[in-house]
């Protein structure tokens, strides 16, 4: 059954569309991550326009990360007073994201940057990730018991910088400047690469500021909900074109998804988890550095720069 | 039948030509809808040759060929080309193009070349490069490249087609083309010209408008999503919630 996307200008197949974002919700329920970073390539390569595509997908990680967010406020597992920090500066960086993606768009290097992006990031951290399971994994295997990894130590460098705020649900006393870095590259990279950003944001929050475990998922979970709110707003006005036929679609397909996943994670220990989450991450990087470094089969491409008459 | 009559009658009024003959010709449908299952449609565009006022039928004489020009609402498109810099793929020159068709159908009774000289086709804009339809932004020696490369992008994506047997013949002088629109047409006023061609010569020409557009509901969208984006995305922002909330209470996360 086909479906029109007003904003799109194309027909999808319905259950396609469902379908991708069913299986894209399953693995944001197995691990805790919004998905973004699979859906906006996917959309891409059904054919839908790439500005279309990465503010659609804003939409969807709103919905995905809600439910998330809600159950983890209810069981206490956010630190609200640090959320509005990482959220405050998110919101500065995706509108300076959101500019940035207009620039690049006009510029034609739009294409190159989200590749370019990806492969950083993605491999990036992909790579960070598998490292730290396998070893996580190794240890299991040669103590037998499952104590979750200990971080080397409570302190690092970061705890050294000046202008310390205590975020006392977190049990941090740290310096605003790292956390405002981190909430404006999120909101930066998450506008600018259709991202929710939070498999950047999680380690980044674990490793850097040394936030507990049992309040990160939370925390992460609202700050994405917020900056991809307000991303989608920003899209809607910039640029106009958030699907929403499309991104109802795609939500409705993952919170459906999102409860499978979740079930299956409890059959899979966190380590594990984090392993296979690693290996998608690296796919999807291969994949972009497959665009980037092969000879394209057609080197032309064609954009309209100024929409074709409406009506 | 009663738009194909009213539009004969039109016509009729409207065409003063000094050839004994004239076109009437119509489509199928003034306004192709888009609604929520659109996945294409197809488009019939019919008309006959007639003698002209003061002429004998039999002084029309046959061996007629036609060729529709079907053109859909014009926008600035830019063609780019990959080179391999440090190391990498990356977008390299471009050429923009204005008041490129976003939509560019040909269809006609019989191969191009037969019909007339490629310079009459050019000139009358049935080439898909004829010059009314390649405004390059700015003139380089790779112009021409960039053109040809757009034109076969565009017939890849379904948008641009060449029919050489489209258009039939039901009798000597009636004929009718059927023109298929993809799912993924702009909207916009298409334009439909009819070119009638007697050995090798253009004896008259027609034309017609019909409108692409989204109705009901994919209207409504489409459009509060550029009148009223602000609104519209604060809609998509509190649908997202809703819909997030919504499966936590279902499914009791």
């Amino acid at each position: 059954m086909q479906l029109y996307l007003p904003i799109a200008e194309l027909s999808l197949n319905l259950f396609m569309l469902v379908g991708l974002g069913g299986a894209v919700g399953f693995l944001s329920g197995l691990f805790g991550v919004g998905g973004g970073f699979l859906l906006t390539p996917m959309l891409i390569f059904s054919g839908i326009p790439a500005p279309v595509a990465v503010a659609s997908v804003t939409g969807q990680v709103v919905a995905a990360s809600t439910s998330g967010a809600l159950s983890y406020w209810r069981r206490g597992g956010i630190d609200l007073k640090l959320a509005l920090f990482l959220i405050v500066s998110g919101v500065c960086g995706a509108f300076l994201g959101v500019w940035t993606f207009g620039q690049l768009r006009s510029a034609g290097q739009l294409d190159l940057v989200i590749s370019l992006g990806y492969l950083i990031f993605l491999g990036s951290i992909g790579t960070l990730m598998l490292i730290e399971a396998v070893r996580s994994i190794i240890k299991h295997r040669q103590q037998g018991d499952s104590r979750p990894t200990k971080l080397p130590g409570k302190h690092n460098w970061v705890h050294g910088l000046p202008f310390r705020v205590r975020f006392k649900r977190s049990n941090l006393y740290v310096s605003i400047f790292p956390v405002i870095l981190i909430g404006g590259g999120i909101g930066f990279l998450g506008s600018l690469l259709g991202i929710g950003g939070g498999f950047i944001l999680v380690p980044a929050l674990i490793y850097l500021l040394r936030v507990p475990g049992s309040i990160v998922i939370g925390t992460s979970l609202l700050q994405v909900l917020a900056i991809m709110a307000a991303t989608t707003i920003l899209h809607a006005v910039n640029s106009q074109t958030v699907d929403i036929v499309l991104a109802f679609t795609l939500m409705t397909g993952s919170v459906i998804g999102a409860q499978f996943g979740v079930s299956a994670g409890q059959y899979l220990r966190g380590d594990q988890l984090r392993a296979l989450l690693a290996l998608i991450v690296l796919a999807v990087a291969v994949r972009f550095a497959l665009s980037l470094l092969l000879t394209p089969s057609d080197p032309f491409s064609v954009a309209v720069l100024s929409s074709v008459g409406g009506g | 039948m009663m738009r194909l009559l009213l539009a004969l009658f039109t016509l009729a009024v409207m065409t003063v030509q000094a050839s004994a003959q004239r076109l009437v010709m119509s489509t199928s449908e003034p306004v192709v809808s888009i609604s929520s299952n659109f996945a294409g449609d197809t488009i019939t565009i019919f008309g006959t040759i007639e003698p002209d006022i003061g002429f004998e039928h039999d002084q029309v004489t046959n061996n007629y060929n036609i060729v529709i020009s079907i053109k859909g609402p014009a926008g600035t498109y830019v063609a780019r080309k990959k080179t391999h810099q440090y190391g990498i793929w990356l977008n390299g020159e471009q050429e923009a193009f204005e008041g490129f068709p976003s939509y560019f159908a040909l269809v006609s009774s019989a191969p191009l070349e037969k019909i007339a000289d490629a310079g009459v086709l050019s000139v009358n804009g049935l080439a898909f490069d004829s010059s009314p339809h390649i405004r390059p932004v700015r003139r380089t020696q790779n112009t021409d490249v960039f053109a040809q490369q757009l034109i076969r992008l565009m017939k890849k994506r379904g948008l641009y087609s060449l029919d050489e047997h489209g258009v039939q013949f039901l009798s000597d002088t009636f004929f009718s083309a059927r023109i298929a629109l993809p799912a993924h047409v702009p909207n916009g006023t298409y334009l439909a010209n009819t070119y009638v061609f007697q050995n090798g010569e253009l004896i008259d020409n027609a034309p017609q408008r019909f409108t692409v557009r989204t109705v009901g509901f994919e209207r409504f969208v489409a459009n509060s999503a550029k009148e009223y984006s602000l609104i519209y995305g604060v809609v998509c922002v509190i649908l997202a919630i809703f819909t997030g909330w919504l499966s936590g209470v279902v499914f009791r996360r």
